[in-house]
């Protein structure tokens, strides 16, 4: 502002220092005049420079989003969409980053369509073109793959949310973080749930049934399951894969019935859960102690509605539920609720958890430089506040990007309601075990 | 292998082969026709879902209740695709004529998904989960009454086909388009209705599976492969091979995922399909003509 | 099947002038690539990747006139085979590439000869080539040797022969450039040997092509053959280019029907034609893309469908010869 003072002051210097005959009469006669209009513009150009300065917008952030917008998963991606709304408008209708002068986050959506190759397209087009400072997402594990590859070789920092499968963080990649749990960590949990409820009920487990739809997505669950169960001492006595998209599954689940396991672990996106728990009905059968879901289609609502009273007791794993004993948890379930008017699906919550992890990032590291938001999302330590409403004490990452101390809950249909059941100390009510 | 499992797969098989049968009849008749190979047949199975499930849900009727609204709508809707769309690439290429419903196709499966969002949805009737027992196995009810409305629709089908006048037009046209037109046919009207009456098959097939499979805008694909796989197994334009090979179809898929991971049963279909496809191109039937045989 | 302006020799579709400005174009394109950000230059690759794939696409869909609906099979088995072969056994892309296009033009010959022996056309050749592809598919997505549904990644690597494809854009870029232009240049050779005659005969008339002494099941074999082989090329620089690797992007439908569909649209049986195909859509479908919005889901893939059903009802050529019939219209053939 003052250089800019400066240089329209310039000429006034110049005249000053010519001195022919013409100028000097012409100064001497309009020296009172000259010295009003320079005080004057002085003060018209400071009172410009002040209202320019107030009323400049602050910055605004990009932040690029990796999500399904078209093809078979838009179904959950245009919900998870959702998630990262709440959470921005929040964040900006609280004065935006304080550290960077109140500027506020703009998010700018790329749609993958399902697809790593599409993913990386629009990785690009959000980095190179549209310049984000980070890139938040994307769902799909293959997806997700591909895309951090990338982000990595462009160096720019990528908050995994919700892809679970083990690989993304195990490739000494310095730009990627993962909020999620790894899908075989999931693995663990479930079989801990197993232990835990058979000690307290004495309806222990002793065989299980794997049953996973056959793309990335099932296909990682169902290897850590495998390898959980052997280190808990459960024995696989079926491992079934299925296409995701598949029109009739009677066979396999006849299969099942036959070999009569005690528990299904079962891996599938929206359209198949709701086939299978129709199929077992239709074929009047129910494993003898219970059904358990690994997060995908049996934790979205639509499952519920579009299984009816199929879905009663299904257990599943999950990564939030509304019912959880943490402060914030059900005012985000309500903020969502209000203004989209259905239920938050576990995904909203960790992409809403992720933003707000960005931000914290984005206030420690006071800039929108790339490599400085990744030393920053290194040093996250997360114990309150608006991003802890998931079901564990503090978000963190170790050295390849991983959130440390992940775990997973076991919630329960009952009522047609998901609740809580499982660690017991944050479960709302008991399980019931069997699900029969 | 527990003898009661294969025969809880063949039932099944049985059961869902009525469905795959109706599907196929509708494809075969638009071939033998009109030679079109309608690559958007699926597509218009999944809109019978949804309108089965819209009803459902605003006006309370069954789903078999909109099996009789869908013969007039679909009918319709068939003859304006055909007039509309088909039409002006008949005489063209035939690799046209495929782009242009694959094209079709592409274009319905996304406008469902625009307007009817890509949200998995059932339809629960009292019957959806009724079955009968016939010894150790389930007979589910809702599949049931698909595979016999199949079947009872096929069978009117075929005595429109075989008995009465706008019947025998059909075949008229569809052995020989010059010579019908000749004999003073509408040519053209009659592409229109057979059309109709092809995509019609489709839609009433959807609304016969509503109640027991979820429905989604990306349903169509897989009925649409599924049928192709029918029609050549029993002879494209065959009539009653259609009717056959469905019933093979769904048997065979079945039984095969009982022995191979379910994922890979489709690999059986495709590989069955290429063999027909090559070796015995007139279908398992054998009946070498290239027109609507019935 | 009615044919498009097919001229055998002679300044083609778009007469003197029009080679000139193209020349003048392939000239600047070589320096260009400097001067553009990241982004643009990506796009560009993109466009020019389906301009190669499509023309090779059109060798035998085009000029020989057998709709393949499968051409991702030789697309994928080039990516998986280069891949595999660099993830396990260290071996350069560069040496991939062939190894993977020989076992594409294998299956190529293979199918092509189960096929044209028994006399499968149209439609019916077309299912087949559909049926080929779904089950590599399938069994791409269960083996977990090929990656299965993970797919497969492929590391940076620092290696002299990868380093081409994977150090910069601007490498990658002058690669599929260089394939494109072999791609023209070995069609337009094509054109003007008799083979093209053959294929011209095979495709409007092959009977009457046969009685005149044209063998046509050799001819389509071998057109065939040269296609899966440049396809499977094409299909390594994917994998180099995104270093990703996973069944349904490479193996599925939706990609076969896209070499066909920028073929088709941009002009089957012209050498122009694929490479407009792919700069109309392939650019199109990523701007179409960054317009999604709430509500967006699946509305540009119905504009792009509806697209397709105009194209095919209104201009079944192609843009190419429409275009020249305007420029040309005393041309008669």
């Amino acid at each position: 502002m003052s250089g800019l003072v400066l240089l329209i002051g310039l000429p006034y210097q110049d005249k000053r220092l010519q001195t022919t005959p013409e100028t000097v009469v012409a100064r001497r006669e309009s020296k009172g005049g000259m010295a009003m209009k320079r005080l004057l513009s002085i003060v018209l150009l400071l009172a410009v420079a002040l209202t320019l300065h107030c009323g400049k917008k602050p910055e605004q952030i990009k932040v690029g989003i990796l999500l399904p917008l078209t093809g078979p998963q838009a179904i959950t991606g245009l919900k998870i969409k959702n998630g990262y709304e709440v959470a921005v408008d929040e964040i900006n209708s609280r004065g935006g980053i304080a550290s960077l002068r109140g500027a506020k986050i703009t998010l700018v959506y790329g749609d993958t369509e399902g697809k790593p190759d599409v993913g990386e397209s629009e990785t690009r087009r959000l980095i190179e073109k549209k310049g984000v400072c980070a890139i938040v997402g994307c769902f799909q594990s293959s997806v997700a793959t591909a895309t951090t590859a990338l982000a990595e070789r462009l160096r720019t920092p990528y908050v995994v949310d919700n892809p679970m499968a083990d690989e993304i963080t195990e490739r000494g990649f310095a730009y990627v973080f993962r909020i999620t749990a790894k899908s075989s960590w999931m693995a663990r949990d479930q079989m801990r749930f197993l232990k835990d409820i058979g000690a307290k009920t004495g309806k222990n487990v002793a065989t299980i049934a794997l049953l996973y739809e056959d793309t990335d997505f099932g296909q990682s669950n169902a290897k850590g399951q495998r390898e959980s169960a052997a280190e808990f001492g459960y024995r696989v006595v079926a491992d079934f894969s299925y296409s995701s998209q598949t029109s009739d599954i009677t066979s396999t689940i006849v299969k099942i019935k036959r070999i009569n396991p005690d528990v299904i672990l079962a891996t599938s996106y929206d359209t198949d859960a709701v086939l299978i728990v129709s199929t077992m009905a239709q074929l009047k059968y129910k494993p003898t102690l219970g059904f358990v879901g690994s997060t995908g289609g049996y934790i979205n609502p639509h499952f519920v509605s579009a299984a009816g009273a199929l879905s009663e007791h299904v257990l599943t794993s999950s990564l939030w539920n509304q019912d959880l004993k943490k402060p914030g948890a059900r005012e985000f379930y309500d903020r969502y609720k209000r203004r989209f008017g259905e239920d938050p699906v576990p995904q909203d919550a960790i992409a809403y958890a992720a933003i707000y992890v960005l931000r914290n990032a984005l206030e420690q590291s006071r800039s929108t430089d790339r490599d400085k938001i990744r030393d920053a999302l290194a040093k996250t330590e997360i114990r309150s506040g608006p991003a802890d409403i998931l079901p564990y004490d503090v978000i963190h990452f170790d050295s390849s990007g991983q959130n440390m101390d992940v775990s997973l809950v076991m919630v329960q249909i009952i009522g047609g309601q998901y609740v809580t059941v499982w660690p017991f100390d944050v479960a709302s009510e008991n399980a019931i075990w069997p699900t029969r | 292998m527990d003898i009661s499992v294969l025969l809880q797969a063949t039932i099944n098989g049985l059961l869902i082969g009525g469905v795959y049968s109706l599907v196929a009849v509708g494809l075969t008749l638009i071939f033998g026709v009109s030679r079109i190979i309608n690559f958007a047949h699926g597509e218009f199975l999944m809109l019978g879902m949804y309108l089965a499930y819209y009803v459902n849900a605003k006006l309370g009727l069954s789903p078999y209740i909109s099996v009789l609204i869908c013969i007039p709508l679909f009918m319709a809707l068939g003859a304006v695709v055909q007039t509309v769309l088909v039409n002006p690439v008949m005489k063209g290429p035939q690799d046209i004529q495929i782009l242009l419903t694959v094209a079709l196709a592409l274009f319905l499966q996304n406008a469902a998904l625009r307007f009817f969002y890509p949200t998995v949805r059932g339809l629960s009737i009292r019957s959806s989960t009724y079955s009968l027992s016939v010894g150790n196995t389930l007979i589910s009810f809702p599949r049931l009454a698909a595979s016999i409305a199949a079947i009872g629709m096929i069978l009117a089908l075929y005595s429109l086909l075989r008995y009465t006048g706008i019947g025998k037009a059909i075949r008229a046209c569809s052995e020989d388009r010059e010579g019908a037109f000749l004999a003073g046919i509408n040519v053209g009207r009659i592409f229109a209705v057979a059309f109709g009456i092809g995509i019609a098959c489709a839609g009433i097939a959807g609304a016969l599976i509503a109640p027991f499979y979820p429905l989604s805008p990306f349903t169509g694909t897989v009925f649409t492969l599924t049928a192709f796989v029918v029609v050549v197994l029993g002879g494209m334009g065959d009539f009653l091979g259609a009717l056959f090979g469905g019933f093979l179809i769904g048997v065979c898929e079945s039984l095969a995922a009982i022995f191979i991971p379910a994922s890979l049963k489709q690999v059986v279909s495709f590989g069955l399909f290429v063999l027909i496809l090559l070796f015995r191109p007139s279908g398992l039937f054998g009946r070498k003509r290239e027109w609507l045989t019935v | 099947m009615s044919g498009s302006p097919f001229r055998l020799s002679g300044p083609g579709a778009i007469g003197y002038v029009g080679w000139g400005i193209l020349v003048l174009a392939a000239c600047l394109s070589l320096v260009v690539p400097f001067l553009l950000s990241p982004y643009v230059l990506h796009l560009i690759i993109l466009v020019l990747l389906y301009a190669y794939l499509s023309q090779c696409w059109n060798i035998v869909g085009g000029y020989a006139g057998q709709l393949s609906l499968g051409h991702a099979l030789f697309f994928g088995t080039g990516a998986y085979t280069s891949t595999l072969l660099f993830l396990h056994y260290s071996v350069t892309p560069w040496a991939g590439m062939l190894i993977g296009a020989c076992c594409a033009a294998t299956l190529g010959l293979a199918i092509g000869f189960l096929c044209f022996r028994y006399g499968l056309k149209g439609p019916y050749f077309a299912l087949v080539t559909i049926a080929f592809a779904e089950m590599a598919r399938l069994v791409a997505l269960n083996v977990t040797v090929l990656g299965g549904a993970s797919g497969l990644q492929i590391p940076l690597h620092e290696g002299a022969g990868a380093a081409v494809f994977q150090l910069s854009n601007l490498s990658a870029y002058y690669v599929i450039y260089g394939m494109t232009i072999l791609s023209v240049l070995i069609v337009n050779a094509m054109r003007h040997n008799s083979i093209g005659y053959f294929l011209l005969a095979i495709r409007e008339d092959e009977l009457g092509a046969e009685a005149v002494g044209v063998n046509p099941r050799k001819y389509k074999l071998v057109s065939l053959v040269a296609s899966a082989f440049l396809t499977a090329l094409g299909g390594t620089f994917y994998a180099q280019y995104y270093l990703f690797l996973e069944p349904n992007s490479s193996l599925g439908i939706g990609v076969s029907i896209t070499f066909a569909v920028n073929a088709i649209i941009g002009g089957r049986g012209t050498i122009l034609g694929p490479i407009l195909g792919s700069l109309l859509l392939t650019l199109s479908g990523e701007f179409t893309r960054s317009l999604v919005t709430y509500g967006g889901a699946g509305v540009h893939m119905m504009i792009f469908g509806a697209i397709l059903m105009f194209t095919c009802i209104f201009l079944p050529e192609g843009m190419v010869p429409t275009i020249a019939k305007r420029l040309n219209p005393k041309r008669t053939c």
